[in-house]
């Protein structure tokens, strides 16, 4: 009897001490649980806080510039990496930590294809083709070094009206090419045809993987409108540069300085062809509101009166094989943008034009 | 013994249960503390989004007045305040998400008021589904630039931001 008695006491205290355990472990997974969860929130909600204010700090930047144009602003440390591209045609930055990839919709921004770790520039300049279109931004880092072929003119010439607080470098070929690795994250080196030759063999290996060639044809008589090529080093053995790949086009083109400082600052074919065909949809909505003022001023004139003339058909059409031309402005298997260029100079003389008769001008 | 084995799972699941309460308390504190400080933000973020698209709206580089004039303020020309007001309408879905895309839901009219009391307002963008309730508004002066009769007449913006 006293043995049976035992035996159940010494049962219960087994249930009990189980029962404890199962507590301690559904309790503790709770809490556990709980503040996963909630952990996990707050870092969701912190990086897309992140990514918000990233987006809004470039869009108040650009809100700000648009009413101060032509300024260079130092933006402070960037601690985290931002890294740009250009994704199914969509101009998109992704941090490190965020999951999903926003896009830049409206903002005319270039920038190379990283930047952080660094000081932060940002410079501007206004856009008109030929009325106004858009203030651009170009943002850089003090880790990535803009360098400026010395033995070419109209390079030494971009590089004297580059922003003076990008780091940048107006160097000789023969510097250029036994530069080191200094702690750089990216080198654009802006070159003529004739430099890239002498180059593009002979950068040493420790900063190839670092390295684009911004080239610039530098012999034709003015050097807009024109092209320019953007060539980088194979990733994978044997290191190579890339610059003849079959069905692969290395140019884009462009029409005016801002454009080209754009190619500049990205270094990247592909980031600058999708800003290029953000400012181009731009054009063909500044179009359609310079039309549409012509048309509503046309009727305000008589006749006889010069200011007409400037109001009707013939700017219009201008204005409209322009917006055409904007369309296919990288899409050139025509070459679109030197009439695009074309139609440009055109509107430009028209608008000299009114100013001399007196009439309310073009822009 | 069979009592004390009873008060001991009792004690245990009281246990259970005040710490059940306690992270119950904890989320709905937690809860409530997190809606307060969204709706402090959400406050805050609207009132930059209110001054944000008037810095936008007024360096419009499309509706500028031309380089010719020197107002000294910022300028609108008429006729391109008229035109951007024709075509930033849904029916013109190309400009409509274009800006759409700068000014997202707001609605920014300009109401010119001197020297003629009585003169028009044009809404310059106006976000499709208005209909919302929570609104937030901000004015700012501006001139708008008549061409052919060269006259100026001092304007008020006013922006409205929906939630």
């Amino acid at each position: 009897m006293k043995n049976e008695n035992n035996k159940s006491i010494s049962k219960k205290g087994q249930l009990e001490i189980s029962f404890n355990w199962i507590f301690i472990l559904l309790a503790g997974g709770a809490i556990l649980i709980f503040f996963i969860f909630v952990i996990t929130k707050e870092s969701d909600q912190s990086s897309d806080i992140t990514n918000y204010q990233i987006v809004k700090r470039m869009d108040s930047l650009l809100a700000a510039v648009e009413q101060n144009p032509l300024v260079m602003k130092d933006l402070g440390h960037l601690s985290s990496k931002i890294d740009f591209a250009c994704q199914d045609g969509l101009h998109v930055y992704a941090l490190k930590e965020g999951k999903n990839n926003p896009e830049l919709k409206t903002q005319l921004v270039f920038t190379p294809e990283s930047l952080g770790d660094a000081r932060l520039w940002a410079w501007t300049k206004d856009y008109g083709a030929p009325y106004p279109v858009s203030s651009l931004l170009y943002l850089s880092d003090s880790k990535t070094l803009y360098v400026f072929q010395k033995d070419s003119f109209v390079i030494t010439e971009l590089y004297e009206n580059f922003a003076d607080n990008f780091t940048k470098l107006n160097a000789e070929i023969s510097f250029i090419r036994n530069m080191k690795d200094t702690g750089i994250n990216k080198y654009i080196l802006v070159v003529s045809k004739l430099g890239y030759q002498a180059l593009r063999n002979n950068m040493g290996s420790s900063i190839r993987s670092k390295i684009t060639f911004v080239v610039i044809d530098d012999t034709n008589p003015s050097l807009y409108p024109g092209k320019v090529a953007f060539y980088k080093y194979r990733t994978a053995a044997p290191y190579s540069i890339d610059d003849n790949t079959p069905g692969v086009d290395y140019e884009s083109p462009y029409t005016s300085e801002e454009m080209l400082y754009g190619a500049i600052v990205t270094g990247d074919k592909s980031l600058y062809e999708c800003i290029i065909n953000k400012l181009m949809k731009k054009n063909v909505v500044v179009d359609r509101i310079n039309t549409m003022r012509l048309k509503a001023l046309e009727p305000k004139f008589s006749s006889l009166d010069i200011c007409r003339t400037f109001m009707g058909g013939y700017t219009i059409s201008v204005i409209q094989e322009k917006t055409t031309r904007a369309q296919g402005f990288i899409d050139d298997t025509n070459d679109w943008y030197i009439d695009f260029y074309d139609r440009v100079k055109e509107l430009e003389r028209t608008r000299n034009e009114m100013l001399r008769q007196g009439c309310p001008t073009l822009y | 013994m069979r009592k004390k084995g009873q008060i001991q799972n009792m004690e245990s699941i009281s246990v259970m249960i005040i710490i059940a309460i306690l992270i119950v308390l904890g989320i709905v504190f937690g809860f409530n503390q997190r809606t307060a400080d969204l709706k402090i933000q959400r406050t805050e973020i609207k009132e930059i989004d209110a001054t944000g698209i008037a810095l936008k709206a007024g360096g419009l580089k499309e509706i500028k007045c031309s380089s010719a004039v020197d107002s000294g303020a910022v300028c609108f020309d008429y006729y391109r305040l008229k035109a951007i007001s024709e075509i930033s309408i849904p029916d013109e879905p190309e400009y409509y998400e274009y800006y759409y895309g700068l000014f997202k839901k707001s609605q920014i009219t300009v109401n010119m008021i001197y020297p003629d009391a009585d003169a028009e307002t044009i809404t310059m963008y106006e976000y499709a589904d208005s209909t919302d309730q929570n609104v937030s508004t901000s004015y700012f002066p501006v001139i708008v630039y008549e061409p052919v009769t060269k006259k100026n007449v001092f304007s008020i913006m006013e922006i409205r931001v929906y939630s």
